[in-house]
């Protein structure tokens, strides 16, 4: 079977080139995605880099197995939100567009423009164009005019990953975003999109993937599509409901927070689940390429004062329901804004429903938020609240635009209490991290990036994957028989463990050495301790201290391979090949 | 009277058997069972014999494009879906629709394609005895204009891997009657299925020969009782509703 090469399209905006790299060493090592992303950052960036800096890069990376069984991009740089590693997924038409101009890779942006520009890449011709004319405008707009163009000029449809006012703005938790429903949200990749003055990222490419046998590919892919399991996943469950499949059990069961995660249960959350969303609103079924389990579903909506349209999500878009005391009713409409402003949506409902928390509160003033009266639930305040923190107008909502921890300090000592953020910034406005059941706490609490190690590097769907384990085995497995299949490797169950292992532990690193520090940074929000919550059924759930903290020990130790502190442990740092990072840790007192 | 029941009475045969056991090894002996046929289920389905075409539920369809690299993996052994014969347009509405671009094997007074080959008798053209479109590789000038005359984009070039016109040809590649479409089986949303043309005597296929574009301006038209740009800017920012007065269109 012969090995395949990858190579890398580097980009740099300030010199206005490009250049191909032969990265095929470092997929064998770090596979693509943000394994390989991080790889990067840590031998490109220099320690300290200011995120919204020239000197900080994007890459946009897909790996060996991109667009094999589903499509998912995983961008990685540093993040405006905290300065640590950052991560972004997407999946979408992107992914494979990308594979198939052979950078198969990924882009690797660097520099910045000195007006703003889009990146049009086609097969081998890489261009970076004038995007004046788009600056300013919205999500849809750009991109509808970006592929109309580039239809007439190629007769091609391309893919474009773009950027909406709140990426221009640098809102700190901005998303990039491409064919409307699918957005790179974490971490503020759209903030260093608008930092490189890069309104857009435009790729088509029409080559044959490089996979070492296409025969066995095909095996491969006819299994899973043809499956039974496949079947029931498309027909019963995320096929049919989309990600918010599974939403009324969290609901009722306390296990997402409402208003903003003073409670766990109230009437109000009846007013979002699957079915209403299925019944009212959905319009169709949307998938990316390769993906026989399609989970987009996008809704539209035509109301007396406008049409809406998006995609509602568990977990992502649907984070205002119930934290914010609203319905999928409001929460469409509020969600059809947000994306089209180009901000994540988790994250900007977090810092909403923390908003109308303060305000209730009096700790924020109706001056402050610019004459909003933001009462719980309101539709139309949210709606003004949105569009002043992406433009950045009044002390509050420009405050917010910023993240917690910048937040935090305008408001005031007192506003911490209510801030329901974790460790990396980020709002919690799903998944109450106070409730066992779905142990979300030790993922949240531990968090310094949103990069999933094996996942997000191999960059596999997690939406997609349920069937795999049903017909291949555990992930681990899958990605081992999805890679030597597409690659032509041979690589192990043990050789499939120490990459995971490598990778999650890479990017823990490149945190460290920009300022993460588990003593400092791996807690959950103040609340989860002072204040208990019942779910609808009269379960209490609360945090002891002690408990998390032998609980945090736990996890660092026995899942995380790490010291009992959080710390990377030496031996484990040789044992996965990564030396390089010694000197530099040690001098941080940041490995044991 | 008395009927007399046999307890183990072979079901394939006469015999009759006191014990179980003798039952049972008398089928492992006489009556081996046959291997179930390694499918899933959608293939096990024989394809409709005669006159017949893919067609598309467009509804049905998510974009997956797992159509047209089972296309392409029939005819040219790689995963390409610039080398397929059915294709997957995305359209923004602005919510992301996929529309599927098949041949409909049109009828002989309708077919844009052979009446568009200069070359005598045409390199593109309908088999009367195979029932789908066949190129004649060594006739064929690559002249394109078959792709021109045809209105639904379903006859395709791609010079990176022939010179000769991509059309549907039900997957019997070798022209001797063996039809078995490979995108039709694949299909995971079922949006594909191969249509008997002669089930009810009408020969037309008018509806499924409309172009992606024009199929995707009717499910937009379906969803979007607005304008399309008033869709694409959502009312509430006011800057686009004086731009869409300039344009003559009002919004609700």
């Amino acid at each position: 079977m012969a090995e395949i090469e990858f190579s890398l399209l580097e980009v740099d905006l300030t010199t206005k080139t490009n250049r191909v790299i032969d990265v095929t060493d470092d997929v064998h090592a770090y596979l693509g995605g943000n394994g390989l992303g991080n790889k990067i950052i840590w031998d490109l960036v220099p320690t300290g880099t200011n995120p919204l800096s020239p000197e900080n890069i994007l890459h946009i990376g897909v790996g060996p197995i991109t667009g094999l069984v589903g499509t998912k991009v995983s961008c990685s740089f540093l993040s405006p939100l905290t300065g640590w590693a950052g991560e972004a997924t997407i999946s979408g038409y992107i992914g494979d567009e990308i594979v198939r101009t052979h950078y198969n890779a990924g882009i690797l942006i660097r520099g910045r423009a000195e007006s703003p520009v889009y990146l049009f890449v086609f097969n081998d011709q890489v261009e970076i164009r004038d995007a004046s004319f788009l600056w300013g405008e919205y999500l849809v707009k750009t991109e509808n005019t970006i592929r109309d163009r580039l239809y007439r000029e190629t007769g091609m449809e391309f893919a474009a990953l773009c950027i909406g006012p709140g990426g221009e703005n640098l809102v700190r938790y901005a998303n990039a975003a491409t064919e409307n429903v699918h957005s790179a949200s974490k971490s503020g990749v759209g903030a260093v999109f608008g930092s490189k003055n890069l309104k857009a990222v435009a790729v088509k490419g029409t080559r044959t993937p490089l996979y070492a046998d296409h025969g066995k590919v095909w095996e491969l892919r006819k299994t899973y599509a043809m499956h039974p399991v496949t079947a029931l996943q498309k027909n019963e469950e995320w096929g049919r409901y989309g990600a918010s499949d599974g939403m009324r059990a969290l609901l009722n069961y306390g296990g997402d927070p409402i208003r903003n995660a003073h409670s766990s249960w109230d009437p109000v959350a009846d007013k979002s689940d699957h079915i209403s969303h299925e019944l009212s609103y959905r319009a169709w079924a949307d998938g990316c390429p390769g993906c026989a389990t399609p989970c987009f579903m996008p809704f539209f909506k035509n109301t007396p004062y406008g049409a809406f349209s998006g995609e509602l999500r568990h977990g992502n878009t649907s984070g205002l329901c119930g934290n914010a005391m609203m319905g999928y009713d409001e929460v469409e409409e509020i969600n059809t804004l947000i994306e089209e402003l180009g901000v994540d949506a988790e994250d900007i409902q977090g810092h909403i429903a923390w908003a109308m928390d303060l305000y209730e509160h009096g700790i924020i003033t109706k001056k402050d938020l610019g004459g909003i009266d933001l009462k719980w639930g309101d539709r139309d305040a949210t709606i003004e609240l949105v569009k002043k923190i992406v433009y950045k107008e009044d002390r509050a909502p420009a405050a917010m635009a910023e993240g917690y921890w910048h937040a935090i300090g305008v408001f005031g000592k007192e506003s911490a209490w209510y801030a329901w953020n974790s460790p990396s910034n980020a709002s919690i406005p799903r998944y109450d991290v106070r409730n066992k059941e779905h142990g979300m706490a030790l993922p949240y609490g531990t968090r310094h990036s949103d990069g999933m190690g094996l996942f997000d590097s191999a960059t596999i769907c997690l939406f997609s994957s349920f069937p795999f384990y049903a017909i291949w085995g555990p992930p681990n497995e899958v990605i081992r028989k999805f890679l030597n299949t597409a690659a032509g490797w041979n690589l192990t169950c043990d050789g499939i463990d120490h990459i995971s292992r490598r990778n999650n532990l890479l990017g823990r690193c490149v945190s460290l050495r920009e300022g993460y520090h588990p003593r400092k940074d791996s807690n959950l929000p103040e609340r989860a301790f002072d204040e208990p919550v019942t779910n609808k059924y009269g379960k209490t759930w609360v945090w002891k201290r002690e408990e998390w903290e032998d609980e945090k020990r736990d996890y660092f130790v026995k899942a995380l391979n790490l010291s009992e502190r959080g710390l990377p442990l030496k031996a484990e740092i040789e044992r996965l090949e990564l030396e390089f990072v010694i000197p530099e840790l040690e001098s941080l007192d940041a490995v044991e | 009277m008395v009927q007399e029941v046999v307890k183990n009475a072979c079901p394939y045969c006469e015999e009759q058997f006191r014990e179980l056991n003798a039952l049972k090894s008398h089928l492992e002996r006489a009556h081996p069972p046959k291997a179930a046929p390694p499918v899933w289920g959608r293939e096990v389905y024989p394809p409709p014999k005669g006159m017949a075409f893919i067609d598309s539920d467009v509804m049905k369809c998510v974009g997956c494009g797992l159509c047209a690299e089972a296309c392409s993996m029939k005819h040219f052994g790689v995963i390409n879906k610039d080398f397929a014969r059915i294709h997957i347009r995305k359209f923004l509405l602005p919510l992301p629709k996929a529309i599927i671009v098949t041949c409909s094997q049109c009828q002989d007074e309708e077919r844009p394609c052979e009446g568009a080959c200069p070359v005598d008798p045409p390199a593109i053209y309908f088999d009367k005895d195979t029932l789908h479109m066949v190129v004649n590789e060594e006739t064929c000038t690559g002249c394109a204009l078959c792709k021109e005359a045809c209105a639904t984009e379903a006859v395709r070039f791609n010079p990176d891997i022939s010179d000769a016109p991509l059309v549907c040809d039900l997957c019997d590649t070798e022209n001797n009657g063996k039809r078995e479409p490979q995108c039709v089986q694949i299909c995971p949303t079922t949006a594909l299925y191969f249509h008997n043309q002669d089930e009810r005597g009408r020969p037309l296929r008018d509806m499924s020969r409309r172009s992606a574009d024009e199929k995707a301006e009717m499910v937009a038209k379906r969803l979007y009782p607005l304008t399309r740009e008033s869709i694409a800017y959502p009312p509430w920012n006011p800057d686009t509703i004086q731009r869409g007065s300039e344009n003559g269109r009002d919004r609700i």
